[in-house]
């Protein structure tokens, strides 16, 4: 004879082959420790309910609903599905409901504090380093506006140093020092042709200058946070391709759990999704790299080779975030850099083995002038066809 | 014919709002002699974009229960919940935390939406918190819904029980017509139920089509 348990938020029960209850035990009665005894019936190993449950069968041949160290299980098994049907009637019956008002009112207490509980757990360290780097880029964006504000601002007053000082961060450094204008090397201060505001119009340019600081410094630290927390969670992939593309990379993905789950030809690709549909949908053609372009070994490529380049990248990280999202012992950040190096290295040697075919010049020209017409021509009506091509399709798709 | 629970105030359906004086998302309130009406808008919920497109075969009574896969933050579930009153019970699942973070206050003033966080292609992982429905709605946007809900169906569906689903083309695959889409997924859920309706959502939604059907 075999037996089926199986458990809802009331209690389990054990059924036998004839879908027949054979024996019930009842949750205690509150939504806390329902939600406990819940928890552990969940849990591979058997909890103290489910031992008392089986002690009191007698049968050898046990079936769960999931799965259980050292039983088999089955889903939906035969006790699930009556547990499922009569829900109401095994609670009136043993007495833990009197109404089917209350029944309800027992599911959605314990089901929201299972929910709640989940909720807690669910937030990892790469939901943390996600929203830290989308905060970077926002403070990025914020410190550009603001100093383009302060430019003209203070502009007013001392164009000539607004010209002097490019880093952004220096000139809002000047402004909250000095305020007033002082001589520097090939600036003389007579000479300004600034207007002569009064000191209240200053200060107010100051203050400003003041917060571009504070968000510059802060932007370094998140990013200094940035560096630490992606070694951490994903030691492997950072060392190949640097902290901040590996907090894109997941960003983009959701989690780490799920950029672990992509294969190589996504993560070549994430980022430039725009592009893949056109290519899918039947125009333009496939991209070669999305986010990973970010990384050195491709802005390092000649040209020709940056699709090998984005492929190789591409499998490497796929590697190793695999092995950072299953916590793998191997080191393989270091080997990986050393190997796409290597290859770096070889693309560059190679010579081009296409001549590039744009616009021809002067040079060949001069070398044979009939061949090169036509081949110019050619380069012509080819651009055109394109351009129109291109304007067709764009009108198509706004309408 | 009148759908069961919504009522009609010129060109809009509306449902009588369960807690008076609260809003769920920024819909447009009506005040009646029959009590607070919610405005149900075909932009936000699928299912309200098919009733304005003229479905009126919706199997929804008063007490029934729902299994709601892909729940979202709530804003069609709002008016289901209205519509099935306090005995009914509507179990959400849903996969996204961050949208069950939204749900569970809704939950706390809905007593008869259940927030559950979890995969619906994994039933596993929840059975044990749900009972036997009557209806099973699904709007999920995965290239395998139809296989969901058929999977779900066996599980959770009682005798007679009926299913809504909202598929969308776009998720299944951006590049065939949705037309043969369409055609493709009710050959797939015909093996199991038979359909009474489908409501293409053009242009309240695009390329979506909503199926109402019963198991076989």
């Amino acid at each position: 004879m075999t037996t089926y348990i199986a458990f809802c938020p009331i209690g389990i029960l054990a059924t036998n082959e004839q879908r027949k209850p054979v024996s019930f035990i009842a949750f205690p009665n509150n939504a806390k420790k329902r939600a406990d005894e819940i928890e552990n019936c969940l849990k591979k190993t058997i909890s103290d309910l489910e031992k008392k449950i089986i002690s009191q069968i007698k049968d050898k041949e046990i079936i769960f609903e999931i799965k259980k160290e050292g039983y088999s299980h089955e889903f939906p098994n035969m006790s699930g599905d009556y547990l499922r049907t009569n829900t109401a009637e095994i609670a009136r019956t043993n007495n833990i409901v009197k109404s089917k008002t209350e029944l309800n009112q027992l599911f959605h207490e314990t089901t929201t504090e299972l929910t709640v509980r989940k909720m807690r757990i669910s937030i990892g360290n790469d939901k943390l380093l996600m929203q830290a780097i989308n905060t970077t880029d926002e403070l990025t964006k914020q410190i550009n506006t603001m100093t383009m504000r302060i430019r003209e601002w203070y502009g007013y007053y001392f164009p000539e140093i607004i010209e002097r000082i490019n880093d952004n961060e220096k000139l809002a450094k000047y402004i909250s020092e000095t305020l007033y204008r002082t001589d520097i090397k090939g600036i003389d201060v007579e000479e300004s042709m600034g207007a002569n505001l009064a000191k209240e119009d200053l200060e107010e340019i100051q203050k400003y200058a003041k917060k571009i600081i504070i968000l510059a410094e802060e932007k370094r630290e998140l990013e200094k946070y940035i560096e630490k927390k992606s070694t951490q969670i994903a030691p492997n992939t950072t060392q190949i391709i640097g902290a901040p593309l590996v907090a894109r990379l997941i960003a983009h993905a959701g989690t780490l759990k799920k950029l672990a789950g992509f294969p190589s030809s996504t993560i070549q690709i994430i980022g430039a999704e725009k592009a893949l549909f056109r290519y899918l949908k039947g125009s333009g053609t496939s991209p070669k790299h999305g986010l990973i372009f970010q990384s050195t070994f491709i802005q390092r490529a000649p040209k020709q080779s940056r699709g090998k380049m984005a492929r190789t990248l591409a499998s490497k990280i796929s590697i190793a975030s695999k092995m950072d999202y299953y916590k793998s012992s191997d080191k393989v950040g270091a080997k990986y850099k050393t190997d796409l190096e290597e290859l770096l290295k070889k693309e560059i040697a190679k010579k081009p083995q296409h001549q590039h075919q744009g616009k021809p010049t002067f040079q060949h020209k001069n070398k044979g002038i009939n061949k090169n017409k036509q081949s110019f021509d050619n380069y012509n009506n080819k651009f055109k066809k394109n351009k129109k091509f291109g304007k067709k399709k764009f009108s198509q798709k706004k309408r | 014919m009148a759908i069961t629970g919504v009522s009609q105030f010129g060109k809009e359906y509306c449902t009588k709002n369960m807690t008076p004086g609260k809003k769920v998302y920024d819909e447009k309130i009506i005040r009646r002699s029959g009590g607070e009406f919610r405005v149900w808008d075909p932009t936000k919920s699928k299912l309200g974009a098919a009733i304005y497109k003229g479905l009126r075969n919706v199997p929804i009574f008063n007490g029934m229960k729902i299994l709601y896969l892909g729940i979202s933050t709530g804003t069609t579930a709002s008016h289901l919940s209205d519509i099935i009153g306090a005995d009914g019970l509507i179990y959400g699942v849903e996969f996204s935390s961050r949208s069950v973070r939204d749900l569970v206050p809704l939950s706390k003033k809905r007593k008869n939406i259940i927030p559950i966080l979890g995969d619906a292609r994994t039933p596993e992982n929840w059975t044990h918190l749900i009972e036997k429905v009557d209806l099973i709605y699904e709007d999920v946007a995965q290239p395998d819904q139809s296989d969901i809900l058929i999977r779900n169906a066996k599980i959770f569906l009682k005798k007679g029980g009926s299913v809504m689903i909202a598929i969308k083309a776009r998720s299944i695959n951006v590049a065939t017509n949705p037309m043969e889409i369409f055609a493709n997924e009710r050959k797939k859920l015909e093996t199991y139920f038979t359909i009474s309706d489908a409501i293409n959502l053009n242009p309240l939604e695009k390329d979506h089509i909503f199926f109402v059907a019963k198991v076989k």
